[in-house]
Formats: C-alpha cells, sequence, structure tokens
C-alpha cells in the first residue's frame, strides 16, 4: 500500500470512529495538539453533512428540535457515509433511517414525512418541462383516447402515507401563515409534490385521482387509469381530472401506445 | 522583449464575487459593478430548477468562472470519471472562462468528507497530483487552476514546504493557481510559517485568480469559516500580492452568514483601492 493512502484510510478512520491513534501517528505536535488538530476535520465533515442534511430535512428538523436532529444526523453519517462527491444525493437513505431509530419510536409518521421531504428535495433540482398545450389533445382521434399515455412532470413526485403527511409539512413550512391545527390521527394521504416557479409545494389529491395519476406515471394507458380511478370513486368525470392534471403541469406530455 | 515566454493566463477579469444563491434576484435587478462571478460547479452540476435558472441569466450579462470541492485530486482512489464527465458537460454548457479546484483531498474507499483534507508533502503525492492534473486537463482539454487550502495538521513526512509543493504541481503538470490569501494567512498562522516568503515562492507566470474571505480565530488556532469580513492582515498581504502578481482577477468568498450584496459590493471596492493603489506605486517605481 502506498504511503500516501495509508494515510489517507487513517485520516477517514479519525474522522469518522473517533480512534486517533492511527492518524496521530503521522503528525507533528504534542498529544493533546495533535487531538485537538484532528478534531477540527472531524468538527467540520460532521458539520458539512449535517448541514446537507438540515436543508434537505427542514420539517424534520422543526419536528425533533434542532439538538435531537444533530443527534440523529450524527448517526445516520456515520451509518450511511457520502459515497458520491454530489453533496446534493447525500441523505436519500434518511427516512429508512428513522423508521428503525429507537429515539424517534414516539413520532410513528417522522419517516413518512422525510420521504416526503427527499421528493421535494429532489423536486427542486429536477430537470425543467414546459407544459403542454390542451389543444393537442383535440388532435387525438377518439378511438385512440384509451391508448394515451402520459408523462410526469420531472419536477413532480406522487407520495402515500398512513399519516396526513401533507398537513404535517406545510403547517412545518416556513411561510405558513393559514391554520395551525394538525389531526394526527386524520388519517392517510395521498399527495403530489410539485415545483411552481422553483418553488416546491405539496397538495393533497383525492385517492381516486391520485391512484390514476399513479398509475399513469408507471406507464399504464389513460384506460387503465380511468378504471383504477372510477373504482375507487365512480363520480369522478375523469376528463376534467385529466384537464386539471394538464393544466397543472403534472402530467407535461403524451404519446399513443401501440 | 526579445524573448517573450509563452503567455500561460487568460486575460484578467477584474474584481468578482461568488455567486451565492440569495443574492440571484438582486443581481438580475441592479446589475451590480461587478467584473464576473465564480460558481460553486457542483451547485450547478443538477438536471434544472431554480440555480440553472438563474445561472442561464446571470451569464447573459457576466462573465463566470467554475470552481470545484469534489474533484479530490490528491485521493489515492482513481480518478472518478462520472465527476468529470458531469463537470465536462457543465463546462460545455457554462462556457466559463476557467475552472479550479482544490490541492487536497476530500475522501477514500469511495467515502466523501465534503472537506478540504491537505496532502503530505512527499514525492510520492506530488507525482500522483502531477499525473492526475494532466489526465484532468486531457479530459477538459484546458489547464485546470489549484488553489491551496487553509489546513490543521502538519504530516511528519512531508518533504518539502506548502510552497515548494505547490509551485512543483502547477509547474510539472503545466496547470495554474488560485492563490486563496487568506489561506495563506491560515495556514501560517496555524503553521507558524511566513505568509510572505510563502507568496514570494509562487511562480508569477501561473496565478491566475485570488480569493479573499474572512474566517474565525479561535485563539490557538484559526478555522477557515468564510463567514466573516477579510481581516486587515489579509488585506495587507493581498496588497504585497498585487505588487508581485500584478493584476490578477481577484474575489471575495463568502459561504456563510452571507451578507447582503451592498456589503460585498463595499469589500470589494476596497480590494479595488488597495490594488489600484498598489500597481500605481510600481508604476511609478
Ligand atoms: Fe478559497
Amino acid at each position: 500500500m502506498s504511503a500516501l493512502r495509508d494515510l489517507q484510510q487513517d485520516f477517514m478512520t479519525a474522522v469518522f470512529s473517533a480512534k486517533k491513534a492511527a492518524l496521530a501517528r503521522h503528525l507533528v505536535g504534542t498529544a493533546s495538539e495533535r487531538a485537538w488538530r484532528i478534531d477540527i476535520y472531524r468538527n467540520n465533515a460532521v458539520s458539512n453533512l449535517s448541514s446537507a442534511l438540515e436543508s434537505a430535512y427542514p420539517v424534520i428538523v422543526k419536528l425533533v428540535g434542532a439538538e435531537f436532529f444533530r443527534y440523529a444526523a450524527q448517526e445516520y453519517i456515520s451509518r450511511y457515509p457520502s459515497v458520491s462527491g454530489d453533496l446534493h444525493v447525500f441523505g436519500e437513505a434518511f427516512g429508512a433511517f428513522l423508521a428503525p431509530f429507537p429515539p424517534a419510536a414516539q413520532l410513528p409518521y417522522l419517516p413518512d414525512v422525510a420521504r416526503l421531504e427527499w421528493l421535494c428535495h429532489k423536486a427542486y433540482f429536477a430537470a425543467d418541462h414546459a407544459p403542454f398545450a390542451l389543444d393537442r389533445l383535440k388532435q387525438v382521434a377518439p378511438e385512440h383516447y384509451g391508448r394515451l399515455q402520459f408523462r410526469l412532470n420531472p419536477a413532480c413526485a406522487l407520495f402515500e402515507s398512513a399519516f396526513p403527511v401533507d398537513r404535517i409539512w406545510q403547517v412545518n413550512q416556513d411561510h405558513h401563515t393559514g391554520d395551525q391545527a394538525l389531526d394526527l390521527s386524520s388519517g392517510a394521504a395521498t399527495v403530489v409534490v410539485k415545483r411552481e416557479m422553483y418553488r416546491v409545494a405539496v397538495n393533497a389529491l383525492p385517492r381516486s385521482e391520485w391512484c390514476g395519476l399513479h398509475a399513469l406515471s408507471t406507464g399504464h394507458t389513460f384506460a387503465t387509469a380511468c378504471d383504477v380511478a372510477l373504482q375507487i370513486d365512480p363520480d369522478l368525470d375523469p376528463g376534467a381530472a385529466l384537464r386539471r392534471w394538464v393544466e397543472e403541469a403534472i402530467l407535461v406530455d403524451f404519446s399513443i401506445s401501440a | 522583449m526579445p524573448h517573450h515566454a509563452e503567455q500561460l493566463l487568460h486575460p484578467p477579469l477584474g474584481f468578482g464575487l461568488g455567486l451565492r444563491i440569495p443574492h440571484y434576484e438582486a443581481i438580475l435587478e441592479s446589475r451590480p459593478a461587478v467584473d464576473w462571478f465564480e460558481v460553486l460547479s457542483e451547485n450547478y452540476m443538477v438536471p434544472g430548477g431554480k440555480p440553472r435558472h438563474y445561472l442561464d441569466r446571470i451569464r447573459e450579462n457576466y462573465p463566470i468562472v467554475m470552481h470545484g470541492v469534489s474533484l479530490s485530486i490528491g485521493s489515492s482512489d482513481p480518478l472518478n470519471r462520472d465527476y468529470l464527465k458531469q463537470l465536462k458537460t457543465l463546462t460545455d454548457q457554462i462556457e466559463p472562462r476557467w475552472i479550479s479546484d482544490h490541492l487536497c483531498w476530500t475522501g477514500v474507499d469511495s467515502t466523501n468528507l465534503h472537506d478540504l483534507m491537505p496532502l503530505p508533502y512527499t514525492e510520492e503525492a506530488l507525482q500522483h497530483v502531477v499525473d492526475r492534473v494532466s489526465a484532468v486537463q486531457d479530459i477538459l482539454g484546458c489547464r485546470l487552476l489549484l488553489e491551496n487550502v487553509s489546513s490543521y495538521v502538519t504530516y511528519k513526512h512531508s518533504e518539502m514546504s506548502e510552497w515548494d509543493f505547490l509551485r512543483e504541481v502547477a509547474q510539472r503538470a503545466d496547470s495554474l493557481l488560485l492563490l486563496d490569501i487568506n489561506n495563506i494567512y491560515v495556514s501560517s498562522f496555524n503553521h507558524g510559517f511566513d505568509p510572505v516568503e510563502y507568496i514570494d515562492a509562487i511562480p508569477v507566470n501561473r496565478v491566475q485568480q485570488f480569493h479573499l474571505a474572512g474566517h474565525r480565530n479561535q485563539g490557538g488556532c484559526i478555522i477557515d469559516t468564510h463567514d466573516e469580513p477579510v481581516i486587515d492582515r489579509v488585506w495587507e498581504l493581498y496588497e504585497h500580492a498585487v505588487r508581485r502578481f500584478g493584476a490578477v482577477s481577484t474575489m471575495i468568498e463568502r459561504d456563510d452568514n452571507i451578507p447582503p450584496l451592498e456589503e460585498l459590493l463595499a469589500e470589494l471596492d476596497r480590494a479595488r483601492h488597495i490594488a489600484k493603489q498598489a500597481l500605481t506605486q510600481i508604476a511609478d517605481a
């Protein structure tokens, strides 16, 4: 092994596991001086990665408080080290990490709120896509309607939870001024994450519409999506729903399947 | 002059700022008198959204240079080809005047610390870095600027000074330098060397850009935090650097505790003023 590689591995051990001896033997200075100098790197790394998590998970920070978040972040950092040079993708597994995290067991909705926040984080940086004009659909012959397939906006995501995550998310936004009331027993939520003028929003959708959109987003035809949605709500007007999804740029393109 | 050395440097751009998200709107609205902006490459290596939208508009009015933090040129891991591919793609889209990163390593065994760790100044590390800089320059199709980092540890087995290492990398790999005057000061304080000796050892024909920034003095040690104004001692070193290197593109780097744009513009004016005075005095001498 090269001396450089040896040194770098000892450095990583000192930063991640607090075992400083291996790195300390490479350094100039008294024992205590070497220890606090190593700590600077340890603190820098933890604080860089924690800030990345904080900026991806602002609602979780509010829900658990800064101090608990810092503790959870430190645990997460040592269990899920950053494997990409791209800090934007660090933190993806935070929801999965929180699910079995004993100190968070009191807040059963926390993992889903984290999963939702990750979708918001990704939506913020997602590709831009122009909406399409409804008129384009008028050129489709009616006999082809059933075979229409639609493309979900790359800056949109669909999410469902057994908890009212949309309300939890909304009342914990900095700019939220409306009703603060939050009924945690209000049950399941089906939501769409959207980006409007570079600001990410989370909106609830009726379950029927959400399931129809979900079918479309996984490549099913409009006919299948209608079946799925109408099974849940026979009164739904699929044509009107489709118009809304296009006008709100949730769907941004279509094709006719063979 | 009869024997004109090959001109390595791009024409200087003047006085710039690091482009930061809180200033996007103010820049587009007020078109401040900033000569150029430096962008953090990684912030724009994303498919779309707000940062890309604003950068595309700002670059219509200002020259852009790209500054990266994830190249990890000194790592003993293989070069990250995916990262280089993304960097190259971004370069083709943004058309920066030049591209820089740091003379450091940021991780090993595929784990990233997202921090800038110093290299041991050994012949082994030097050769390793030179080979990698050459490979990166081949991929990017241009000379890379390497920036000196602030550091908090000194390795026992270093065989040369930081400035000798920096100079050797630039000369052997035929690359350029981004001198961070604050980082020189921070490291000189932390390790007890003379910052002027450092500056005077750097070859004049390879310095393309200066960084100026603030830091936190914690008594025994200075932490390079980029969250405070530039201190007087760093301004003095800047003046010394201008006397040595001439009109080098200069910018203020602020990454945390980001003040309103006007405050940074005032700091940039101070840089302009100091550089102008230093250059006038040289011309008069
Ligand atoms: Fe810098």
